[in-house]
């Protein structure tokens, strides 16, 4: 066939979408459809099939759960940890994928009434998840508050509780971390503005993990515009925070201790993101441009700066192996079509470079999450 | 399930169960509004079912938070936006990796109308099934840049995505709506 301009092909979709949009005869029983008020239980109607799936998730992963609980329960993690599921929250809960088998692997029990959870974030003692549950126009699945809020997941005793929320619909937060002694967590919130919905967030906030009380706030900082529009920050070895923001000499890191407020410099290849390993003994900052995106690694102390990686793919935030070998991220490619601004989730082996692909294409779904074994 | 047979309009309206003191404008305006936030809801869902799911659902948010509008202008955005967003979700909790273990996350029934205007059936079945294989974040943005006229920057701003983001979605989608009618690269 031969191939349209890309505004003949549009008006073909219009003209195919006007159509599609009027084909609403599977609605069986639209006068019981109803706008219901708050306080009013809005019900599904139910449809045998959904129905099936969850009565039979239900049970598998019920029964999946209270084993795990049993024997997670039955002996507390020491030492080192080892390599567990690689993760990627959804709006199912939480979903993954073993990255030795490559079998699914669903953690959290859900009856398809979850809400979505976003950028999970291990503790570095492997215990806690801290995750963003987004309620954009509120509606919390999770708690009758609504709005944006980080909760967090004790893993090994299986409760899950708010930490800090937006007070307002309009607030968006975004990407928790928390400190590498787990005393603190910082995330990214942003504001709507008239006539911007969803801002590029623009505030670091530092609370204290436990009871979300505030310790500090950086505002006014400048996203880099480059992946998700967020703040590029992360603790380092010694529990100072780094901070990227574009000051008039241009881009440039802070490292700010939180207790007394104390900032300083840092030389840091810029306008990427950087995750510190686990043990704090390495920083892994990805940069580039459309011609080269680049993975370093840099030591504890900033001086010696490794490029690990250098290729067409586009790496976001992600997350390290639990054991400190590996890096999981979120990429994507300028590749021809299909291939082109497809996401894959890779992981890059720290020693070496090694890209392996775990999820071809729409793999996505939020940062990823990697767990250690229980 | 065939059929040509129009939706009763007075079917399709909501019921509107809102309390003395209530935003009467808001109702007003949904009620005006609610056939148009299905048909971009149905763009995004698999079947119209979800489609009124979803605009049940979102309109339930937009009731409980309208005081988070500030500017009645932006009605019609405002809720496009909430109404989308809620289609995504909803085609997304259908796509469980469950359901596809089960085999229940296709539809199997292609809506082909009877008095069809058109002579191109051909032509239909293969964009509903191209369209059908997106994802939901990408029949999302071609709805809303192709179907409801936003421009892209509105539609990244409504679904709250990255500008470039949405380039890549709308991109992504032509290129697999390309290959389903069967063009060869340039």
């Amino acid at each position: 066939m031969t191939r349209m301009t890309d505004e003949q092909l549009d008006q073909t979709i219009t003209r195919h979408l006007t159509w599609r949009a009027t084909q609403l005869q599977g609605i069986p029983d639209a006068q019981g459809m109803a706008w219901r008020i708050a306080g009013e239980r809005w019900s599904r109607r139910p449809r045998w099939q959904s129905a099936l799936a969850v009565l039979v998730a239900t049970v598998v992963l019920t029964m999946a759960a209270v084993a795990t609980l049993i024997v997670a329960g039955s002996r507390p993690p020491a030492g080192p940890l080892t390599n567990g599921p690689l993760v990627v929250a959804n709006a199912l809960g939480w979903t993954g994928i073993d990255p030795a088998s490559g079998a699914p692997v669903q953690l959290e029990p859900c009856d398809g009434q979850c809400e979505e959870a976003m950028d999970p974030r291990l503790s570095a003692d492997g215990r806690t998840v801290f995750f963003v549950d987004p309620s954009s126009e509120g509606g919390d699945l999770r708690s009758d508050q609504p709005g944006w809020a980080i909760w967090r997941w004790d893993r090994l005793g299986g409760s899950v509780r708010r930490v800090v929320g937006c007070d307002e619909l309009t607030c968006t937060l975004r990407r928790p971390i928390p400190s590498p002694d787990g005393q603190y967590l910082a995330y990214g919130q942003g504001d709507d503005a008239p006539g911007i919905p969803m801002p590029p967030l623009d505030e670091v906030a530092v609370v204290d993990a436990e009871t979300g009380r505030e310790v500090r706030r950086f505002k006014g900082l400048i996203a880099d515009g480059w992946w998700w529009e967020y703040p590029n920050f992360a603790w380092d070895a010694d529990g100072q925070l780094l901070v990227l923001n574009l000051d008039p000499d241009g881009f440039r890191y802070r490292r700010i201790d939180v207790t007394t407020g104390a900032e300083a410099d840092v030389t840091l290849p810029q306008n990427g993101f950087i995750e510190t390993s686990p043990d704090g003994t390495a920083t892994l900052v990805t940069t580039g441009d459309p011609d080269a995106w680049r993975v370093w690694i840099l030591d504890d102390r900033f001086e010696h700066t490794r490029l690990l990686w250098k290729g067409e793919q586009q790496w976001a935030a992600g997350t390290w192996s639990p054991d400190g070998t590996r890096f999981a991220g979120q990429t994507r490619s300028e590749a021809p079509p299909p291939k082109n601004m497809a996401y894959d989730l890779q992981v890059i082996d720290i020693t070496t470079g090694t890209v392996t692909t775990h999820v071809d294409d729409d793999a996505v779904g939020g940062q990823p999450l990697w767990l250690p074994a229980d | 399930m065939v059929t040509d047979k129009p939706l009763e309009p007075e079917l399709a309206r909501p019921v509107a169960l809102a309390p003395a003191g209530a935003d009467v404008g808001l109702e007003a305006f949904v009620v005006e509004h609610y056939d148009r936030l299905v048909r971009l809801a149905r763009l995004v869902c698999h079947d119209a079912t979800d489609a009124t799911d979803a605009v049940q659902a979102g309109l339930e948010r937009a009731w409980r938070h309208r005081g988070g509008l500030r500017d009645v202008e932006r009605r019609s955005s405002w809720l496009d936006r909430i109404v989308v967003r809620e289609a995504i979700r909803v085609s997304r909790r259908r796509r469980t990796w469950l359901e596809r273990v089960l085999g229940l996350d296709h539809d199997g029934d292609v809506v082909l109308p009877s008095a069809d205007p058109t002579p191109d059936v051909a032509l239909r079945v293969t964009l509903d099934g191209a369209l059908d294989r997106l994802s939901p974040e990408q029949r999302a943005v071609v709805a809303l840049h192709l179907y409801a006229g936003y421009t892209v920057q509105e539609t990244a701003d409504l679904v709250g995505a990255p500008l470039e983001t949405v380039r890549s979605r709308l991109r992504l989608a032509r290129e697999r709506l390309r290959a389903a009618l069967g063009e060869t690269q340039p």
